[in-house]
Formats: C-alpha cells, structure tokens, sequence
C-alpha cells in the first residue's frame, strides 16, 4: 500500500457508526496533545520550569498574540482557548504526515490532508463566527448582513460563504499537494529531492495552522467588532 | 501612536485575510454560477450573474479594507 | 549560533524522515510504486461528524489540563505579586513610621536631658547664691557684733572716765577751796563741769 493523501476507507464500525481511518488518526492526535497537556500541568508550580514553563508560554502568548489581533480583550479570552486548539490540532495533523510511514503504512496518514476533516474544522470556525457575533450584538448582528444597503446582502452572504470555504479549501489543497508532490518526489528520485522537499514541508505545515488561526480570529473579530 | 506597526498579527491577519477573501470570493462566485448553469441547464447566465457578484464582493472587500486602514491611518495622526 | 544549530537539526530531521520514509517503501515493494487509491469520497458526513466530535473532546482535554489550570496559575501568580507588592508597601510605611518615632523619641530625650542639665545647672546655682549669702550675712553678724562690743566698750570707759574725772575735780576743788560746800552746790558744779569737759573730749 502506498497512499499518500489517498486513503479512504472504514477501519471499523461502531455500533451502526462506521470509523474512518483518519478518524482513528485523529484519536491519536488527541491523545498524544493531552498527554503532553496532562504531563505539563500535572505538578503545577509557582515558579515554572521545564515541560510547564514551556506549556505555560505558549498558552500565554497564544492569550497576547489574539488580544493584539482582536482588540477587545473580553472577546480574545473567550475565545482563545478554541482557536488555540484549532492550531495545536492542525499543526500536529500536518506534522504527523511527515514522519517516516505517514501515507505508507496502511490507514496511516495526516488528517488534514483529508477534505471531510479540513471542511468539519471549517464548519466549526464558521458556526463559532454566527455564535460570536450573535453573543456579543444580540439581534442587531443580522443588520451586517443589509449594511451599508439591503442591495449589499447578496455580496455580503458571498464573503461570509467565502470565509469558511477558502479556509477548508487551503487548509486541505496545500497538506494534501504537499502529500502529493512528496509521493511524487519519492516516486521520481528516493533520496535528496523529498528531504529537500520536507525542509519546505516543515515550514509549510505551520504557516498553514498558523494562517487557519489567524484568519478565524480575524473573522471573529470582524463578527464582533463594531460593525460596518 | 506606531501602534499599527507595532501590532504585527493584525497587520498579517488583514494581509492574509484580503489576499485569500478576494480570490476565494470570485472563485465562488465563478464555480457557484457554474455549478447553477449546469444544474438548470441555462447555459452560462449563471455563471456571468457569479461572476459579476464575485467581482462585485471583491470590490466590496477591497473597498472595506481601504477604508478602515484610512480610518486607522487618520486615527494615528490624531 | 545556536541559530545555526536550529537549522541544522531540521536539516538532518528531514533527512532522518526521508531516510524513514524512503526505506519504508523499498521494503513495501522492492520499487517506489505510484500512489494507490483514490481522493477521498466527498462529503463523507460521518468523517466530518467525528472529526467535530474528535476537535471537541480535544478543546474539553485542554481546558481540563492546560487552559484551566494555567489560568488559575496565573491568576494565583499575580495575586501573589500583588500580595507581595502590597506586604512591601506595608512594611515601608511601618519603617517609617517607626523612623519618625524613634525621631521624635530621641527629641524628646534630648530635651529631658536638657531640662535635667538646666536644672541642675540652675540647683548649683542657687546652692551658690545661698552660700554667699549665707557668707556675707555672717560676716555682717561678726562685724556688727564687734561693732557693738566696741561701741559698748568706749561707752563703758566713757562712764568711767567720767566718774574718774568727777572725783579729781572733786578733790581738787575740795583743795582749792577747802572748805564744805553744800551738796547742792556741790553736785550743780560737778555736773556742769563734766559737761563742759565731756564736750571738750567727745
């Protein structure tokens, strides 16, 4: 078997609920994220160090990086914590398709390379924006939608279908290219050429969870922000 | 105040945000109106309707953006 | 430096996982074979319903182990600076006030002292005063005393001088005349006579 980015298929069923194998990837993902988790805050100290001083900053400077992005800071603590899962869970997704096996081993290969698991983070992101902007106008969210004229709702439905989309579909076109060339390179030339490649990849895979976060607190931040 | 230079993750996140919302926008104006056409069978009027609006919210983007870095901008001066 | 080394240990990860990578393959099939399978069906509703599921147990795990507790952490970390800062506070107004005590206290000695050093100062004085007072009237006492011994003694031998005088007189006019006079006479002419000469020797 080798598959890079093209696997599907059902692993097992669950009551009448078949499981994929990027599913059970996914179970990994999340395992692996709270045992880090588990083991950084198991002891927590006054004074931090090691693995919870680590943890620690991180969490800390997620916190400042989306208050300076979303100017309210009321709204940056509340959502913080899900867009930060958002980057850990994407950043380690794409870094799993890069250790040695990803795409060969059988059932084995990153998440996000997947369009179904890309779109379900997209639909997230889009739902948490309604939920934003309707938590923090009340009712008079819906008046975006018509301003500055009710001529403007067409255009205006299309970028907010627009964000969501253009989120899924990056996310999943650059980890499933990426998988693709990668298959591509190993196909053409086994050695140099991928490693080169996976330098790329290394860099790539982040500016990728980086840019979904960013772009999803930018869109909560315009749901909540004064409006236009 | 040099607070636009100094916050960087808006700066980027606008950046990103323009650069992505504007393509993203005519490609679904453009695929959507494609997607009608074939399901109405009407030749390409949706298409041309799509593709209008996809320009036409580009636009919009763009003229939004335009308009909140010159509010920015005059803020700053203040 | 440690830059350099950054790079480096990405450098030889990649190669490590191409390595892996590469080694995987030939041992699946002798030869890299093109990718099998197909692109995944799309929507798959039960791929997406357990991907939103999975996200969603992993943002509960993260609150219960990461954002959780760091917050508290953090919270407990500045009220602890707080605290600390406060306690500071405290402890410098408690120095100073006991400065500002220990000021006044030491004014206040200083004056005790003064006011003891003034009094006995004065105590010396006055004991001096009394002495020379005692002194001088002492002395006054012993020179009016003397004073009076001596006017009582020239007193005293005025008298006798007198009486001595009186009896030469008499006598001598008792010579001169010889003859008995009367004592009226007689006592008018003493009399007279002494006053004469007691005028003359005063």
């Amino acid at each position: 078997m080798f598959t890079f980015g093209m696997l599907d298929g059902v692993l097992f069923h669950l009551g009448p609920i078949p499981v994929d194998h990027i599913v059970v990837t996914q179970w990994a993902i999340i395992a692996l994220i709270g045992i880090v988790a588990f083991m950084a805050t198991r002891n927590m100290q006054m004074v931090p160090r090691g693995l919870q001083n680590a943890f620690e900053a991180l969490i800390v400077w997620t916190y400042d990086f989306f208050t300076q992005l979303m100017d309210k800071e009321h709204i940056a603590k509340k959502y913080a914590p899900l867009l930060s899962t958002f980057f850990l869970f994407i950043i380690v997704s794409n870094y799993s398709g890069l250790i040695p096996g990803a795409g060969q081993i059988p059932g084995y290969q990153p998440p996000t390379a997947n369009w179904n698991t890309t779109l379900a983070l997209a639909l997230i992101t889009a739902f948490t924006v309604q939920v934003a902007g309707f938590a923090e106008h009340g009712l008079h969210y819906l008046g975006h939608f018509v301003s500055p004229s009710p001529l403007m709702l067409p255009l205006n439905l299309l970028e907010e279908i627009a964000h969501p989309l253009s989120l899924f579909l990056r996310l999943f076109g650059n980890i499933f290219g990426e998988e693709m060339i990668l298959a591509f390179m190993l196909f053409l030339a086994p050695f140099f050429v991928p490693s080169l490649l996976m330098g790329l990849s290394v860099l790539l895979a982040a500016i990728q969870a980086v840019v979904f976060t960013i772009l999803s607190a930018n869109y909560i931040a315009t749901a909540t922000g004064e409006g236009h | 105040m040099g607070e636009n230079k100094k916050n960087w993750p808006k700066a980027l996140a606008n950046a990103i945000n323009l650069a992505t919302s504007v393509a993203a926008v005519i490609a679904l104006g453009i695929l959507g109106g494609g997607w009608l056409d074939k399901r109405f069978d009407t030749g390409i009027v949706f298409t041309a309707i799509g593709t209008l609006l996809g320009v036409a919210t580009a636009g919009k983007i763009m003229w939004e953006r335009f308009n909140e870095i010159s509010k920015t901008g005059k803020k700053d001066k203040k | 430096m440690t830059k350099n080394r950054r790079y480096f240990m990405i450098l030889l990860l990649t190669l490590l996982m191409t390595l892996g990578m590469a080694s995987l393959a030939y041992a699946a099939g002798g030869v890299v074979p093109a990718p099998e399978g197909h692109t995944p069906h799309f929507p798959n509703w039960y791929a997406i319903g357990w991907t939103a599921v999975n996200f969603f147990i992993l943002l509960a795990l993260l609150y219960k182990f990461a954002f959780n507790p760091i917050n508290k952490m953090l919270e407990e970390r500045t009220n602890t600076i707080e605290s600390s800062l406060k306690h500071a506070e405290q402890v410098k107004v408690e120095v100073e006030e006991m400065r500002k005590e220990a000021q006044a206290n030491l004014a206040e000695s200083r004056k005790q002292a003064q006011e003891i050093v003034a009094r006995a100062t004065k105590a010396a004085e006055d004991a001096k005063n009394e002495i020379i007072t005692k002194a001088q009237e002492e002395a006054e006492n012993i020179r009016q005393k003397a004073y009076a011994e001596i006017q009582a003694a020239t007193e005293k031998a005025k008298i006798e001088l007198k009486d001595a005088a009186a009896m030469l007189a008499l006598m001598a006019a008792e010579k001169v005349l010889e003859r008995a006079i009367t004592d009226e006479d007689h006592k008018n002419m003493v009399t007279k006579f002494i006053n004469e000469a007691g005028d003359l020797m005063c």
